[in-house]
């Protein structure tokens, strides 16, 4: 009787600590795997916002629109590629909602365009999205006075299962000056 | 009495086994959320550092040297307070900080969270005369 009391306890701690071994390992990789792309769009961003009004002598921020939360709904510039100038839109589209500790998160996905076609884009994980105008001295800023460009972003892990991951949303944010705003 | 101690050793080795894996995934927790709170202190320092270059002319750029204060990471929901403090000197053309006054200043914010005794990120710019 004893050795089976001592067994069961025994076999249910090892049980215990291996599924609780198990669902962290799997919470690592799940949130490593969502900095991931969370990262790869970023550099995107990073990469085209710095290049925005580049080779453009006109009009380079054409519009930034806001839903009522304050997520970047569209965001629409202007800049040259293969010498040719091409208008460019971020565009926030909503795919999905899940629930996390009883609050429903709205999921986005950022599409971007060229002209009118679709060409690229992030993941469609994304639970925030923005872009802020601001001036020189940091403060907010219009579309033609507009010096310094500040993005950011976050991304639900796990979805569907959100509360299972202790961490279950990834931040990432940046501030550039782009050097034709500049001129 | 040997089935006893064998007993007992067996529940002592489940038991460290179990608080190894429990110390492991508070660790493996605690990197994530520091992770995280690098990600936001790399755009704190970012946005301070953009802001410093886009509005501070060079002489100006003295002005920073020593100072500290906060700034938030805001997003949705959530918003979690850094630590910023700058410091500006001379550099010489190979980046060497220079005693004697050059044509290049160096300016660096450094990021800090109350929660860890680190510094989380830190970001240089030089700017030329």
């Amino acid at each position: 009787m004893s050795a089976t009391i001592v067994f069961a306890t025994i076999a249910f701690v090892l049980a215990i600590t291996q599924f609780n071994m198990q669902q962290d390992t799997a919470e690592a990789t799940i949130a490593y795997m969502a900095k991931k792309h969370l990262l790869g769009f970023a550099e995107l961003i990073e990469d085209e916002f710095e290049l925005i009004g580049e080779g453009i002598s006109g009009t380079k921020i054409e519009s930034l629109t806001s839903d009522s939360d304050g997520r970047t709904t569209s965001f629409i510039f202007n800049r040259e590629i293969s010498t040719v100038d091409t208008q460019i839109e971020y565009r926030l589209v909503p795919v999905d909602t899940v629930q996390s500790k009883g609050r429903d998160v709205p999921i986005f996905r950022v599409d971007r365009y060229e002209g009118t076609t679709k060409i690229g884009g992030g993941p469609s994980m994304l639970s925030d999205f923005r872009v802020e105008l601001l001036t020189s001295s940091g403060g907010a800023a219009s579309t033609s006075t507009a010096k310094v460009v500040k993005i950011t972003m976050s991304l639900a892990h796990n979805l569907g299962n959100m509360d299972d991951s202790n961490v279950n949303v990834s931040y990432w944010g940046m501030t550039l000056r782009p050097a034709s705003l500049d001129t | 009495m040997p089935q006893t101690l064998m007993a007992f050793l067996a529940m002592m080795v489940a038991s460290i086994a179990a608080y190894n894996q429990q110390m492991s995934s508070v660790r493996s927790q605690e990197d994530r959320i520091r992770s995280e709170l690098e990600m936001m202190a790399s755009a704190v320092a970012l946005h301070e550092i953009e802001v410093t270059a886009a509005s501070k002319s060079w002489t100006a750029l003295d002005d920073l040297d020593d100072t500290s204060g906060t700034a938030d990471f805001s997003l949705d929901t959530i918003s979690v307070a850094f630590n910023w403090e700058w410091d500006v000197r001379y550099v010489d053309d190979l980046g060497e900080i220079s005693a004697t006054p050059t044509d290049l200043k160096e300016a660096e914010v450094t990021i800090t969270h109350d929660r860890w005794p680190i510094d989380l990120v830190i970001i240089a710019r030089t700017f030329g005369l």
